[in-house]
């Protein structure tokens, strides 16, 4: 009869502990399989944007480029007509002005490298998120795995569904809640 | 005796398109006119062993080929391995530096550059 008890007792501790793990296991899945996917995707967004704009502040500034250099031929032209010496030191004066404005064109073209810069951070930053779900998948299975006695098949089996629903856009509810039904949580 | 600028055939290679344009058009600026461009070390080495090149600028961290795997390449293939590389790259650790001297680049720019920087490492690598 003693026996028959403490079976029952090992076995509501069992249950016990599957809901403890259910509850544990639920919530970072949840959570993460909604926030990182979201996240990536939102800085994914953010450099699409940068190297756009990128991509149309540098057709502004090579418009002005192209009419720098327009205004610098008819500054050629028109000192080669022998202009009076009050002209001409204008001339010289817009010449000298427009070479300024062209260099400074060509400073404001190399500065759009930030692009590049804050692209490579960002790519660092989508890269130690995907470290980071990689560490929540292993803690996740690794939990479950040993509360449901898992064998190493089942193990990789388990890790597939949670770094799929990791992996996916948007993961709903029922996606979540069916993958924790499979493993009896 | 160096070749004019308008005459260099430069290949540029970087997988963000916004540096290429950048690198390309200072190189316009500079007075070299002769520009191509690739995405990555991959589709570079392919371009190098299909046309004349005179020069290369590469980044270092690209996809599918980075910038120092495409020099150690470029080092081992018997008709590229005199052609001149300029690294530029964001990679501003004195061991990447090192790294890249050793792998047969030419010269190193970090990021972000300017136009006379640019200017002065393609003159130092045609004298």
């Amino acid at each position: 009869m003693k026996d028959f008890e403490s079976l029952i007792k090992e076995l509501l501790e069992s249950v016990r502990t599957l809901e403890e793990t259910l509850e544990k296991a639920k919530k970072p899945i949840e959570t993460s399989s909604q926030i990182i996917p979201q996240t990536t995707e939102n800085i994914r967004d953010v450099m699409q944007f940068l190297e756009d704009t990128s991509h149309n502040i540098m057709n502004y500034l090579e418009e002005i480029n192209t009419n720098s250099k327009a205004i610098q031929e008819d500054i050629d032209f028109l000192m080669s007509l022998n202009p009076t010496q009050k002209i001409k030191d204008k001339l010289v004066d817009m010449k000298k002005r427009n070479d300024e404005n062209l260099n400074i064109l060509l400073q404001l073209f190399s500065m759009m490298s930030f692009h590049d810069l804050a692209g490579q951070q960002l790519k660092l930053v989508i890269s130690s998120l995907e470290s980071i779900k990689e560490n929540l998948i292993n803690v996740i299975v690794a939990k479950v795995a040993e509360e449901k006695k898992l064998e190493d098949k089942e193990v990789e089996k388990l890790k597939g569904k949670v770094s799929e629903l990791l992996t996916q856009d948007r993961v709903s509810q029922d996606d979540v809640d069916k993958l924790l039904e499979e493993y009896g949580l | 005796m160096p070749l004019p600028p308008k005459d260099i055939r430069i290949l540029v290679v970087d997988d963000m398109s916004t540096m290429r344009r950048i690198i390309r058009t200072i190189l316009n600026q500079l007075g070299y006119e002769n520009i191509e461009e690739a995405e990555n070390g991959k589709q570079a080495l392919a371009k190098l062993r299909s046309e004349k090149f005179d020069f290369v600028v590469t980044d270092w961290n690209m996809p599918e080929m980075d910038g120092l795997t495409l020099v150690q390449e470029i080092r081992k293939d018997e008709n590229l391995k005199s052609l001149p590389v300029l690294m530029v790259t964001a990679e501003a650790k004195k061991e990447n530096v090192l790294m890249a001297l050793k792998a047969g680049v030419n010269n190193y720019i970090v990021k972000p550059f300017t136009p006379e920087v640019l200017k002065e490492k393609i003159e130092k690598i045609f004298k």
